[in-house]
């Protein structure tokens, strides 16, 4: 299992990203499975940094990556409010350029991306899991 | 994020990015961009031929241009996505509100339309 401690800041992104590319070298996993890794931290991440906690203090989260054969998985605790992604219900695909929603972009590439996911409040803690198939 | 303005066509703005248009990036730009695109209200064709990299701020920028753009009687065609910048679009149906073609010929060719 893969772990890092990643701040919850707009400016640790590319950090993070570079780091979780170079620990996820050894497995050989092709650029569609990199891409779609890159984007869920992508969009998990900013969306800790944004709304995750209601002071202007410093915040980390944990990142943790199993990889199996045939998925790879990015686990997410933080210690920010209790907040569940999936309850929030997608808006409907834009059909006009006036209508389209400026939010739920994010979390709708996250399920997109994915195979799978989870969530969970542990104590006080949220733990989002996303399933990647590596295929 | 680097960003090129030029023009095609005689009339119409075109704009060629490269490199990774995540939420960094987004922001390196997103000034010098509205001011290229929304801020005109010309005709604007955006090469994205030269990106990486695509996700959520990036496909924001790109919207709230095409809506300024379009309240004002203009048009934003995207043009040379990437399979996997493409694919993104797709996955947040922006094909479905701004046209995405091939390349910047086609995208003026639309324009012309």
């Amino acid at each position: 299992m893969i772990e890092l401690r990643i701040a919850a800041r707009p400016d640790a992104l590319e950090p993070a990203r570079v780091e979780v590319l170079l620990r996820l070298q050894p497995y050989g996993l092709s650029a569609r499975v990199s891409h779609r890794i890159e984007l869920v931290l992508e969009e998990v991440l900013m969306n800790l940094a944004w709304h995750a906690w209601d002071d202007s203090a410093n915040h980390a989260f944990v990142l943790a990556i199993e990889v199996e054969d045939d998925s790879v998985t990015l686990h997410f605790d933080d210690d920010g409010r209790p907040f569940d992604p999936l309850s929030r219900v997608e808006p409907p695909a834009p059909r006009t350029l006036a209508g389209a929603a400026p939010g739920g972009l994010g979390i709708a590439l996250v399920r997109r991306n994915a195979r799978a996911v989870r969530y969970e409040r542990r104590g006080d803690h949220n733990r989002l899991s996303v399933e990647i198939d590596r295929r | 994020m680097n960003m090129e303005v030029g023009e095609i066509g005689g009339k119409v703005t075109c704009v060629r990015l490269q490199g990774r248009l995540d939420a960094p990036g987004a922001e390196a730009i997103g000034l010098r961009f509205t001011a290229s695109v929304a801020a005109t209200g010309r005709d604007t064709v955006i090469d994205l031929s030269g990106v990486t990299f695509l996700a959520s701020m990036g496909i924001r920028l790109l919207i709230s241009n095409a809506r300024t753009l379009q309240t004002k009687g203009a048009t934003l065609v995207l043009c040379g996505a990437g399979e996997l910048v493409q694919e993104v679009l797709e996955q947040a149906a922006i094909d479905q509100i701004i046209p995405l073609v091939r390349d910047e010929s086609h995208a003026l060719a639309h324009l012309e339309a």
